[in-house]
């Protein structure tokens, strides 16, 4: 890792690996902020969440903003100019671009130093570049960068000449500050003089080879032998210390933009409080990847895990909105514990190591069955998650039969109390509503079973509702009875 | 801006619209294509009759040009060869770009020279083809005599652009870019970016350059005039340098787009009148059979509210009956908002409704109609609203044809502005005759107070009765005669 960072990035996991794709995060969000959101942060988690906040609640101020967007400009212009430098094979071209390379260096890091101050970790960040790039070397830089433009405008403002090859002996010759007129713009002045304008189209610049490039440095070479002194004098310096960076401003503008499009939907968006104690509550959470199916309306549900029911079931008719809250759960969570601002009117969380996932799978014929692989997967959730885990299983052990799904659903949350995780529990075993833990229960309403998407703290009725759907398809009863009249 | 010779002001001419179903229901098409034009003629005389003008002086500037044609009738017949030419230009030249644009750059998308060469030299010798053909336009219009505002200032415009002093150097610079080769003498002109990159890079006349190989300095005269210092040179051994070889390309490339996009403006510019053209063809052609029936042949006096004409002929029955053997009408002044045709089956009512419609659109296209005199206003929008049997067979439409006829008119009505006109053909016919009678009134009164016309053949006879005095005006045919007289 950069010494040089605004995340504090670790190696350690905050997911497992499944819980990308199962909460939808992979379609959700770019490969960068997932991999910040993958990690934890060195030191106190709640204090790198709380500076991580302060970025993202600082985000809101245009002045802080801008200079944000300026820091990340500089840095993007900055790898672009050593990614030319690298590509460059022509020793009259190099010299061009290693001064613009320490020109854009500077930027960088003039753009930086502005925002001292600001932020805790955008002091970290500044601590660290006043050791790599103290302000006497910066001014120095400055000094010598002048000089350079003023050389280099020499000769962009000239113009060269290359003469046909049949002159003399087969050479050509190549002048400088040559004012003769192309034939373009003769012609383009004889089209302005009948009324029409003529726009020349632009094209990609052309890289000089060996030759060329030597035969323009012959031209100028005093001024080439001077470029080439200032560039030395700064060999040492690490221009790509500060491309680190440059991901992870990506994941604060991301984010920052998720958040952006959803208030203008006129969904909430908060900072959540940082909980002391273990808990998880927030008022109309909701999740976020409901947009990327064009969901017309999305329901906001509350949530509240706490100390005394740290592990919840949650039962339902099919197609209420248990998945959904769960994913909102899920994704809401790990967005807090990176730092940001979550979909919800107003949290108060603690601060969770990780996050594990478990949704049911397809057989994948590798010899074991469906079963046996749910267990292997809690199993190795169970080994590997502290007790500070917060655990999301969706349907879990609904590949058997009813009796052994429900007994081993009960033998787990028996081990998640037990190890002090808290969790939620989707499940259709109705059981599970008189076994001593709280139960949440997707709300119906009105004769025609009408979804609400609402999850609410209640025992629920006792069914899942199937039969709404199997009418809808006529594979309900009383259907199936007219299919058999008319056959 | 280009010049036109169908709207004053090419850009702004105000036009009107004529409904999707009109020309059909108005036989215009059948009366186009008895005039025996070829068919992207027809096409075009049909697209212009179908865009009303709505300004008397847009009108006054079409009758003009084409009374100018009238008096030069050669005029025509030789602009259409030249155009035919320029044409065929434009089209070869399409072709050739495509052709060589298809070979311009290598499978790793460098320009190849040899094809950016032919490029070069086929966009020289378009833009001077292009020039030739328009100063042998020039010539023959300035032949005539010409007093249209139209004509005029395509004269006009031709004089600016193909002057001698823009036409002659430009036909120069033309014959190098045709003659184009490695020896004919043009150096490169580059200039470096602030990379260090060649940003721009065009051909130049090597002749003016002031410079002499050092060589061949040394074969000066003892007593030679001095000749001014070089500027810095170098001298290169360009036979290794294939970048000499795609600068060249890209310089030539450069300039055939200038070229191009000169000629491309030009063909844009004056194109458009070879396409008018078109138009008066086809008027031409219509006049001179209108003459050959041995109708009076009048333009209707344009701008006011009141519709009147003297022996107004069908144009249709024109076409297929001797003029002894058709009944002209006449219309006396009228300026109520509505016109109401009752009489027997038969008698001709539609016919007199058609020869109306037809005159209105031949007026509002600034061409003469077959009548003695006329007197038109000028309309924005003219809409037809026949009654017809056929659509309710449509597949998929299961409404029936009152239905219909009340839909069609809905979209009358919502399309329908001011100073719009409304031709009914036994409309509402099909439900109870007073519920139609009773319910047309409403719309057709409707019509009239937004400011619109609308003239009606009808069956209805208690319509008449639903308009007070000053609504309408009222007519009935006389089987015997087809003679219309006012009630």
């Amino acid at each position: 890792m950069s010494k040089l960072s605004l995340l504090r990035l670790t190696d350690t996991r905050m997911m497992n690996s499944a819980a990308e794709s199962d909460l939808l995060l992979d379609r959700l969000l770019s490969a960068h902020t997932l991999r910040v959101l993958r990690v934890s942060g060195t030191g106190s988690r709640a204090e790198t969440i709380r500076a991580r906040q302060e970025i993202f609640g600082k985000m809101d101020d245009p002045v802080f903003l801008s200079r944000m967007v300026v820091i990340r400009d500089a840095l993007v212009h900055l790898a672009k100019q050593l990614e030319l430098c690298r590509e460059s094979h022509v020793a009259f071209e190099g010299i061009y671009l290693r001064i613009r390379a320490y020109s854009a260096y500077l930027d960088a890091v003039n753009a930086i130093a502005a925002s001292d101050g600001t932020s805790a970790l955008l002091c970290e960040v500044n601590a660290v570049l006043r050791e790599d790039c103290p302000p006497s070397l910066r001014s120095a830089i400055a000094a010598d960068l002048q000089r350079s433009d003023e050389l280099l405008r020499r000769m962009e403002s000239s113009l060269f000449l290359l003469t046909d090859s049949i002159d003399v002996a087969d050479k050509a010759w190549l002048l400088s500050d040559q004012r003769v007129p192309s034939f373009g713009e003769q012609l383009t002045a004889l089209a302005e003089r009948m009324g029409v304008r003529l726009t020349a189209t632009s094209r990609r610049p052309i890289r000089p080879d060996g030759i060329i490039g030597d035969a323009f440095a012959q031209l100028y070479h005093a001024e080439l032998v001077e470029l080439r002194r200032i560039i030395d004098r700064y060999a040492e310096l690490d221009l790509t210390a500060l491309l680190g960076l440059i991901d992870e401003l990506r994941f604060f503008f991301e984010i920052r933009e998720l958040m952006k499009k959803a208030a203008e939907q006129g969904l909430p968006v908060c900072l959540p409080t940082v909980s002391a104690e273990k808990r998880y509550r927030a008022e109309e959470v909701y999740d976020i990847t409901l947009n990327l199916k064009d969901c017309p309306e999305i329901i906001p549900n509350d949530v509240d895990f706490f100390a005394d029911a740290p592990l919840q079931f949650l039962i339902g008719a099919n197609g209420g909105g248990k998945t959904t809250y769960l994913r909102a759960m899920g994704v809401n969570l790990l967005l807090f514990m990176a730092g940001c601002p979550i979909f919800a009117k107003s949290a108060e969380i603690y601060p969770f190591s990780a996050v594990y996932t478990h949704f049911p799978v397809d057989e994948t014929f590798s010899g074991m069955g469906r079963l046996d692989s749910e267990k292997l997967r809690i199993d190795r959730i169970l080994e590997e998650a502290d007790c500070d885990a917060f655990l999301l299983l969706n349907e879990t052990f609904s590949a058997t039969d009813e009796e052994k799904g429900f007994r081993l659903a009960m033998e787990t949350a028996a081990r998640i109390r037990a190890r002090g995780m808290c969790g939620l529990y989707v499940t259709h075993f109705l059981e599970v509503r008189f076994q001593g833990y709280p139960v949440l229960s997707a709300v119906v309403e009105g004769k025609g079973n009408h979804r609400t998407f609402k999850i609410r703290r209640w025992q629920g009725a006792d069914s899942s509702y199937a039969r709404d759907i199997l009418r809808k398809y006529k594979l309900d009863a009383a259907s199936l009875a007219e299919r058999r009249r008319e056959r | 801006m280009s010049v036109s010779l169908l709207y004053r002001d090419s850009n702004n001419t105000p036009l009107g619209s004529i409904g999707k179903d009109t020309p059909d229901r108005l036989a215009l098409r059948r009366l186009i294509d008895g005039l025996r034009l070829s068919k992207a003629d027809a096409d075009y005389f049909q697209r212009t009759l179908t865009s009303p003008l709505v300004q008397a002086e847009d009108i006054t500037y079409r009758r003009e040009i084409l009374r100018d044609f009238t008096v030069n009738p050669a005029l025509p017949g030789e602009l259409d060869g030249i155009f035919e030419k320029l044409y065929r230009v434009r089209a070869d030249h399409a072709d050739l770009k495509k052709e060589k644009r298809a070979v311009l750059r290598s499978t790793h998308g460098e320009v190849v020279p040899e094809a950016a060469k032919n490029l070069l030299q086929t966009a020289g010798l378009t833009l001077k083809r292009c020039l030739m053909l328009l100063e042998a336009i020039k010539r023959t219009i300035s032949s005539c005599t010409l007093t249209s505002e139209g004509l005029c200032a395509l004269q006009n415009e031709l004089d600016a652009v193909v002057s001698e002093e823009n036409a002659v150097p430009l036909l120069r610079l033309c014959s190098r870019m045709e003659q184009y080769s490695e020896t004919s003498g043009a150096a490169l002109r580059l200039r470096l970016n602030e990379y260090g990159s060649i940003v721009a890079c065009d051909l130049t006349d090597r002749q003016k350059i002031p410079f002499r190989a050092p060589e061949a300095k040394k074969k000066r005269f003892l007593f030679a005039k001095k000749e001014t210092d070089n500027a810095p040179t170098v001298a290169i051994d360009l036979r290794s340098c294939q970048l000499q070889k795609d600068l060249r390309a890209a310089a030539m490339q450069s300039l055939a787009d200038l070229a191009e996009e000169l000629t491309a403006a030009l063909f844009d510019r004056f194109l458009t009148v070879g396409r008018e053209l078109s138009f008066y063809r086809s008027a031409m052609r219509y006049t001179a059979w209108l003459e050959e029936k041995g109708a009076h042949i009048c333009f209707a006096e344009v701008g006011d509210d009141v519709t009147a004409f003297e022996k107004l002929y069908d144009p249709l029955l024109l076409q297929t009956l001797e003029i002894g053997a058709i009944t002209p009408n006449d219309l006396t002044p009228t300026s109520a908002p509505g016109l109401v045709t009752v009489g027997e089956n038969g008698s001709g009512k539609t016919v007199w409704l058609r020869s109306i419609g037809l005159m209105q659109i031949f007026s509002q296209a600034g061409l003469p109609i077959p009548a003695e005199f006329a007197r038109v206003p000028l309309y924005r929008q003219i809409f037809t609203h026949f009654s017809s049997g056929e659509k309710e067979f449509e597949a998929g439409n299961e409404a029936g044809r009152f239905e219909q006829e009340v839909r069609e008119m809905a979209d009358v009505l919502d399309e329908i502005g001011t100073d719009g006109l409304v031709l009914l053909n036994e409309t509402f016919q099909t439900t109870a005759y007073r519920e139609g009678s009773e319910g047309l009134s409403h719309i057709l009164r409707y019509l009239a107070e937004g400011g619109n016309r609308w003239m009606l053949t009808t069956h209805l006879i208690d319509l008449p009765s639903c308009f007070k005095d000053g609504e309408i005006t009222l007519l009935r045919t006389d089987a015997e005669h087809w003679v219309r007289s006012e009630i």
